[in-house]
This record gives structure tokens, sequence and C-alpha cells, in this order.
């Protein structure tokens, strides 16, 4: 079983919203709703004695989280919410009864109720594409060449981005393109013992 | 997070069935009441489940689904699917008992009883056991089973409390049955007060600085310990101090009082049924209020 995973460069980050309007678009995600959401962490005192102009801020892109031990997928009644073979986290729309105790279980509150079809929906990771080999909406359409595909099981040099001039995939490992950084650099969001997959490169700066 | 009202009222009517099966239990042991008394209180707990269970069926947005894999084990709703069933079972087996007994009186066995008492006591904690989860910070502590607990004791007392005193089952019932509603509206109080008090302390892990949504820079981020507080002192602290403390707990604390002191009034029907509507109400005030602070551990996607 595979661990694939969306890791993003935060140094990169720019907040020009191109992930959230092509995950939209790729998955017709509804008006007022999103798979995607960028925070704007900051601006902080870069210590606890800094004062202006001394500060930092991050943008951060949250979604579902992929857990490698997700609530959601226990409280599911009937097993419409559950893992798939390569690690991420699926709703099966024929099971799903829209009972919303995973919107409810999910401590990141990425999942809503799709009123028209009555089914929960969040981010798929772009199943229809990875499950072909292709790379998540968000990962292509990446402004920032942020945002990078891969198996976490096979390391950091699995991991690919947008296309380059020459119809390549950036890798994460390219220093032409990203600075290079120290397992002390990669992040997760907080973790209540679900094993959020999803990682994040922050350099120079505090995680908060 | 958003009020889920089908799931009020299916909790409230779970704990006030699971509540009057406990304290039927309870004088099935005793060998008290009437035959008729038992077959009445059994159809009234089942007519409680049915408008519960319809209750909990609006809220699935596809109930015709359930046949393509309900039962996963782990889920809470699928404990408490197992709970009704069980109660269901009790339910017919006693009243069966009662039935086939009823020209001579006959009172559902010990052994009867003794399991209503059983499945109360596991039907409480099944449906605490549902809603705990820790991406509630508010709901995932021991509170919220002392709360199911005492709704379940307050909401069983006096339901049943209403039966004896309406069916006459005699001065010394309906005094007990009094006593035990000022006793369980006294826990009651006790609980919602502190378990609302605990959840206005709990300090929300979030990320530090979080100022806005960049795809909305008009929206600015929640703040989550305002939300936790809003109950105990914010904006939802006259549904909690006024509808679940007052109506739901100290009316009915006033009300069996006055049953406990003068012994008399406690087979009146009139205060039994004032205590019973004045806790569905504080029960229901309650529930929403869980509604209101119960934020996820993180708040990012509001």
């Amino acid at each position: 079983m595979s661990r694939y995973a969306v890791i993003t460069d935060l140094n990169r980050c720019v907040s020009c919203l191109n992930c959230v309007v092509a995950c939209k678009e790729a998955n017709e995600v509804p008006i007022g709703s999103f798979w995607i959401k960028i925070l704007r962490v900051g601006p902080n005192p870069k210590t606890p004695t800094s004062t202006y102009p001394d500060v930092e801020m991050y943008y951060l892109p949250v979604s579902c989280q992929h857990c490698e031990d997700p609530a959601c997928v226990h409280v599911c009644p009937t097993g419409a919410s559950h893992k798939t073979e390569n690690g991420s986290v699926q709703i099966d729309h024929d099971k799903c009864i829209g009972c919303q105790f995973c919107a409810m279980a999910c401590p990141y509150g990425v999942r809503y109720l799709n009123e028209e079809q009555g089914v929960v929906e969040k981010c798929t990771r772009c199943y229809q594409k990875t499950n072909e080999g292709e790379l998540p909406s968000c990962v292509i359409a990446c402004g920032g060449s942020a945002r990078f595909f891969g198996d976490l099981d096979a390391g950091y040099n699995d991991f690919r981005g947008r296309l380059d001039e020459n119809g390549n995939n950036i890798s994460l490992l390219d220093e032409s393109y990203i600075k290079p950084f120290s397992d002390d650099d990669v992040h997760t969001l907080p973790d209540s013992g679900n094993g959020p997959s999803d990682r994040f490169i922050l350099r120079n700066r505090t995680w908060r | 997070m958003e009020i889920q009202t089908p799931l009020v009222i299916f909790t409230l009517l779970l704990c006030l069935a699971n509540g009057l099966m406990g304290f039927q239990g309870l004088m099935m042991v005793q060998r008290k009441g009437d035959n008729r008394f038992h077959l009445i209180t059994l159809i009234v707990t089942a007519v409680v489940l049915v408008v519960g269970g319809l209750a909990v069926f609006t809220h699935l947005q596809h109930w015709e689904r359930i046949f393509n894999g309900f039962g996963q084990i782990n889920s809470g709703i699928t404990h408490e699917l197992i709970l009704i069933v069980v109660m269901v079972v009790a339910l017919v087996v006693a009243f069966v008992m009662a039935w086939r007994g009823r020209e001579d009186g006959v009172v559902p066995s010990k052994a009867v009883g003794v399991a209503f008492i059983i499945i109360a006591v596991i039907g409480g904690f099944v449906t605490a056991h549902s809603y705990d989860m820790y991406a509630r910070p508010a709901w995932n502590n021991l509170f919220l089973y002392l709360y199911y607990y005492a709704s379940e004791l307050i909401l069983g007392a006096a339901g049943v409390w209403v039966l004896t005193a309406v069916l006459k089952q005699g001065d010394d019932v309906n005094a007990l049955f009094g006593k035990l509603t000022l006793v369980m509206a006294v826990l009651y109080t006790v609980i919602t007060v502190a378990a609302m008090f605990a959840i206005s302390t709990i300090e929300p892990a979030t990320i530090e600085g979080i100022t806005f949504y960049t795809y909305d820079p008009t929206h600015p981020a929640v703040d989550p310990a305002a939300d936790l507080a809003a109950a105990w002192s914010g904006a939802s602290a006259g549904l909690f101090w006024g509808g679940a403390v007052v109506v739901g707990g100290i009316v009915p604390i006033v009300v069996a009082a006055v049953a406990a002191f003068r012994a008399k009034l406690a087979a009146n029907p009139a205060l039994p049924v004032v205590a019973l509507v004045a806790a569905l109400i504080g029960n229901t005030c309650y529930r929403i209020v869980l509604y209101v602070v119960g934020i996820a551990s993180y708040v990012y996607f509001f």
C-alpha cells in the first residue's frame, strides 16, 4: 500500500489561489464550497520580543489530509468513507447516507454536505487523475510551483510538481527550483493521533 | 457547528425511552406497579422510541442507502442501531409477559426488570459515545457521558412519575418518584453547569495568528475561544442559563420539592407533567447549546 501525499513548499506559496480554482473546475465543487482554502498565517512577531516591522508570515493551503488513521472512516456507518490502496480517503457516493457524522469527526473540518446531491464531499486528491498516474489539479496549476505529489514511502525523490519549460515535471529535489530543506523544515497539521499525510515545508520561519 | 435538529430530537427521545425503561425496570425489580401500569408504560416507551427513530431518519439525506452496507461496526451510529434493536426486543418480551398475565395482574419478572436497567445503563453510554469525537473538544470529555446519563435519569424519573400519577399507582409510589425526580433534577443541574463551565475553559488548539482566509479577505478567522465560552457567558448564555438550567433543572427541582414536602400533591398529575415538560425543554436547549460550542479541534474551514 502506498502513502501518496501532497507536499507544499510554503516559502514558495504566494496565495495566487490557482489551486483553489483548478480544484473547483476539475471536481465541480459547488459555489460557496471549497476543497482547498488558503489561510494567511501572520504577520506574527519573529521572536516573542519582536515589534513591527520585524514580523513574518506565510500562506497555508488546507484541504483533506488523507489521514493514516482517519476518524471520518471510523464513524461512517456504511463504509462510504474508506481508505484506498494508495492511502487516500475517498467517499463512495452510492453508500453515503448523508448522516454527516464524518463531517463532525474530522478535526480539520474540511468536509461539507453537498445539499444538491445529499452526500458529504471533500478533497479526493483528484482520484480520477492520480489513479491514472496523473497529478492532482492543484499541483499542476500551482502558480508558485509550490505543490508536489508523490509517495511518501518512495521518498522525496518521488514527488513531482507542475511542468517546467521543457514539459517535464519539476522534482521536489530539483534545487534549480526548490531550495534545499531539512527534516526540521517539514511539518504536518496538528495531529490528534489521526496521522495527517500532507506535508508542509517552511524554512527560516516559525511553524505555528 | 450547525444545529442538527433531527439529532437533537432523536437523542432527547432516546434518553427519555432509556430512562423510562430504567425506572420501569426498577419498579419490576421492586414488584411495584400494577399490570395496567406496566403495559401502558411499555407502549409509551415504544411510541417514544418510534418517534425518535423517525426523527433520525429525517436527518439522513439518503436513508434508502442504508441497505448498501450499513453496519460498519466501529461506527457509533451502528452501536445506536444495535441498542434500539435490543430495546425493542426487551420491550416486546416484557409486553408479551404482561399481556399474557393481564387477567391475573402479572407484572413482568425481576429478571426482565434487571435487563431493562442494564439496557438503560448501556444506552446512556452508547448515546454519548456516538458523539465522543476528538475533533470536537467540547464533546470529547467525561462530561458528555455524565450529561447523557443525567438527561436519561431526569427524563426517566419525571416520565415514570407522570405515568404513576395518571394511572394512580398509590401514594407511596408517587411519593417515591417525586423524590427520585428531585434527586435527578439536582444531579442534572449540577452536571450541566459543571459541564458547561469545563467547556468554557477549554483552550482551543489552533494556529497562532490566522488573520483571514485569502479567498475572502473580508471573512475574518473565527475566534474558537469565544465559541467555546458562548454558552457560559456569550451569545448563547440565555439559552443555556434560561433554558437548560432554569427551565430544565430548577423548575423540576421546585416542582419535585413541593411534592416531596407535601406527599399528597405527588399524586396530582399536574406536578409531574410540569416537571417532565420542563425537563424536555431544558434538555432540548442543552443539546442545541452542545452544537453551538461543538467547534472543530483545528479551526480552518469556516
